[in-house]
């Protein structure tokens, strides 16, 4: 592999949370950096993402970069020098059937393994906790340190550093083809002409696919609708963000008295030329059930909004993260599967590392594209939560 | 029609199917139910208000034959005849019940979700066609002080003092001169109210008031009032067809999203029909028989079409919507969010993309009424920066629920149960 210096220009495509982040952090390095977005900052999986800052409930390969995260979002809004809601009120993860508490503290076991501090709450330990949750639920693994920040000023005030520290982000500008020499991409072409580069990042979300085919690459990694929503502004109740097994649930509630409710419901499928992902009514009714179920105040909620986001899906479910074999100075950081914007400070960190130093601090090995190879077939999750 | 239970379905959710459903049952929605009736189809129409004729039903006939009190101090004889030409037909028409969602499954089959307000009962119904006769809204455009009870819109006072509802006091203001002012002006005389103050230019008015309108100030000084009519007229509203996905573009006088119709009323969604008023035709009797010719092609339907390309915009023509945007950085725009002017300058200078972009960073828009009131405001404020900005960038996104919906009315009576879901 090729390390970039300081002087090469680094081309990103993607203003989403993942490219603005790996923006602002090579930028900050006094890195020259040129991000380039089809439509506007977050307007697409960013701008609908459920927010969620969450350790827990990860696949083991990608759980030692949700806990170097967390450590970042601490530090983050200062780092910014912007708000971004962000709020470390814990995320619990409760079930209302005996039968799963083995396996839940056999996952307790298994993260704290990694380094994970995460706790299983029963009883009424767990109605003082959260004293608003359906009397049905029997316990919970707790994260203390898991919590929810707001996506689009999230994004937003990574794209407002990034541009801080030198960086250029051009809008409205579409990649339509790329330009190559034997391993090297040397530019892409784009709908606002072309543009030279050094080293290129595709952080692409659901739109990856489209243009790792132009540079030959096959990406496992298909377009998803995630569908959301929101209740009107009721009054404060609840602090952590909640999540249950045998259900599709995440639920917070934002300053604003907001309750925002996803889990992975799907919407009809993406358009992706238009941006366009429309919601099913059936995923608006399931969601509804399955969240005041477990948080009962709900039957009283009014439901105020409801979107979907169009987010990259891969294979194996978890981020597709560093080089690509035959393409010497290509990086990837696409795939999130719903569950990216938590990453995305430590992510923007090891891609600038994987850039600018040759070698990420934390290993990506795992997450790399290397295991898509044939015959070494991935290994399937322990479990999907869609939390965001 | 057949009312079904839907195992899918949370057990309080009636679900039905039918043929066509209408939703609005004013003038447009009355002849078009009839006109796909007449065609052989099965026909229910979904109408928020409590009686059918839509806002025929507050208009003041004539001022001479208007009752003084007690109320209800009219009836209008034009709804009356809409809505009896219901009377016997067969067509299932069901009042008090608002329409929230649409939601397409496919070519020519939709289920909508509507919400009877009288029962509290939520509904999801099945249809091969849909005809949005949703008519008009009145338009709002900020001033000082608006957000202060007792500012109304005109319609909302002809609504109001139809209804028995006692009148807002007795002193009114009256700020433009609309469609409907000189019914605006007939009810505040039959309802023993005066104007004492009427202004025609929206600059430098000042409604004023410790928590409730008190007076309106202009450069030559303040009236006391009990409340402020804005009388500017109406703007199409097909939030709904927007809603359900069909292809749409902006129009650019009243700086809302607007979707591609042929002279049949058929949008880009193969079995989606926009109707009478809400689809740009103007006046209750041209919208009556914009009706006749829309039911009659939804009942038999319409092969899809495309939207038309570049027709919309002239490069060397400056896009003007009717109204310019306020100057006022004080001014709130969303009355709902509480959004000043000043903010939403803040973000659009701050380099916000498009209208959503402007929407997620402020709030502007983000409540109940989905923006209705304010967003057009904000494309305004983005078109008169820059007029040859791209439509796209223009057209806020319309998500149902259009109107907030109560849990309850969609839950299963026992929330109880655990269900699998992988």
């Amino acid at each position: 592999m090729t390390d970039a210096r300081s002087s090469s220009r680094i081309l990103i495509v993607g203003g989403g949370v993942i490219g603005t982040s790996i923006a602002w952090h090579l930028a900050r390095r006094g890195a020259d950096v040129t991000l380039l977005e089809q439509r506007g900052i977050a307007s697409a999986a960013s701008g609908a993402s459920a927010g969620g800052v969450r350790q827990q409930g990860r696949d083991l390969r990608e759980l030692p970069l949700a806990i170097a995260s967390i450590a970042r979002w601490q530090d983050l809004e200062a780092e910014l020098d912007a708000d971004i809601h962000y709020r470390r009120d814990g995320h619990i993860q409760v079930t209302e059937r005996e039968d799963d508490l083995p396996r839940m503290r056999e996952a307790i076991a298994r993260q704290r393994a990694v380094g994970l501090d995460i706790a299983l709450v029963e009883g009424n330990d767990l109605r003082a906790l959260v004293p608003g949750i359906t009397p049905n639920a029997l316990a919970g693994t707790y994260t203390a340190n898991d919590g929810h920040a707001n996506p689009i000023l999230t994004t937003h005030a990574f794209a407002t550093a990034a541009v801080r520290h030198g960086a250029r982000i051009i809008l409205d500008t579409r990649v339509t083809g790329f330009a190559r020499s034997g391993e090297q991409v040397t530019g892409v072409e784009t709908t606002n002409g072309p543009f030279a580069c050094d080293w290129l990042v595709l952080a692409a979300g659901a739109w990856s696919t489209g243009l790792a085919r132009a540079l030959d690459v096959e990406l496992p990694i298909a377009p998803m609708a995630l569908q959301m929503m929101a209740t009107t502004a009721m009054p404060p109740a609840l602090a952590q963000v909640v999540g249950a097994l045998n259900r599709h649930l995440s639920l917070k509630q934002i300053p604003s008295g907001n309750y925002v409710i996803g889990g992975g419901w799907p919407g009809n499928t993406p358009d992706l030329a238009r941006n366009l992902a429309t919601p099913r009514m059936a995923s608006i009714l399931g969601s509804m059930d399955h969240s005041s179920a477990i948080f009962p105040a709900l039957r009283g909620a009014r439901l105020e909004r409801v979107w979907v986001g169009i987010e990259g899906e891969t294979v194996d479910q978890v981020p597709v993260l560093g080089p690509v074999p035959g393409i010497a100075n290509l990086s990837l950081a696409t795939g999130f599967t719903g569950h990216g914007f938590a990453l995305s400070p430590i992510v923007g960190q090891v891609l600038s590392e994987l850039i600018l130093d040759g070698t990420p601090s934390i290993p990506l090995d795992a997450l790399g594209f290397g295991r898509f190879a044939a015959g070494s077939a991935p290994d399937l999750p322990q479990a999907r939560i869609h939390a965001g | 029609m057949s009312s079904s239970s839907d195992p899918s379905l949370p057990s309080t959710v009636q679900t039905l199917d039918t043929e066509v459903i209408v939703i609005g049952a004013g003038p447009a929605g009355i002849s078009s139910a009839l006109a796909a009736h007449a065609a052989g189809a099965a026909v229910l129409i979904l109408d928020e208000a409590p009686e059918a004729g839509g806002h025929l039903v507050w208009e003041v006939p004539d001022i001479d034959e208007a009752p003084i009190a007690p109320v209800p101090l009219w009836r209008s004889s034009l709804a009356e005849a809409a809505a009896g030409e219901l009377d016997g037909t067969g067509i299932d028409y069901r009042p008090e019940t608002a329409v929230w969602g649409i939601f397409p499954e496919g070519a020519n089959r939709f289920t909508v979700g509507a919400y009877d307000t009288a029962t509290d009962c939520g509904l999801a119904i099945s249809a091969r066609a849909v005809i949005v006769a949703t008519g008009t809204r009145d338009r709002a455009w900020p001033v000082r002080g608006w957000e202060l009870p007792g500012f109304v819109t005109e319609r909302q006072l002809l609504k109001r003092l139809h209804r028995e509802v006692p009148p807002i006091g007795t002193r009114y203001a009256l700020i433009g001169d609309g469609t409907v002012t000189e019914q605006v002006k007939a009810a505040i005389a039959v309802t023993g109210g005066r104007i004492d103050f009427h202004s025609v230019d929206i600059n430098h008015l000042r409604i004023e008031g410790d928590g409730r309108v008190e007076r309106i100030a202009d450069r030559a000084g303040a009236v006391e009032v009990d409340a402020v009519v804005m009388a500017f007229g109406q703007r199409i509203d097909p939030a709904l067809a927007v809603q359900a996905g069909a292809a749409h573009t902006l129009h650019v006088g009243e700086a809302v999203p607007t979707p591609f119709i042929t002279a049949d009323g058929a949008t880009t969604i193969p079995g989606l029909f926009v109707v009478g008023e809400a689809a740009g035709v103007q006046g209750a009797r041209w919208a009556y028989q914009h009706g006749e010719r829309v039911g009659a092609a939804a009942a038999r339907g319409v092969p899809a079409h495309e939207p038309p390309t570049g027709i919309w915009i002239d490069p060397d023509k400056p896009r003007r919507p009717f109204f310019p945007p306020p100057r006022d950085r004080e001014i709130i725009v969303d009355r709902e969010e509480g959004v000043t002017l000043g903010a939403i300058q803040d973000a659009i200078e701050a380099g916000a993309y498009d209208i959503n972009d402007v929407r997620r960073v402020t709030r502007v828009g983000m409540g109940e009424s989905q923006g209705a009131e304010s967003l057009p405001v904000v494309a305004t404020m983005l078109l008169w920066r820059d007029s040859a900005i791209a439509d796209e960038r223009l057209l806020a996104r319309v998500r149902p629920p259009v109107r907030p919906i109560p849990f309850h009315a969609f839950l299963p009576q026992a929330a109880t149960s655990v269900i699998a879901v992988e």
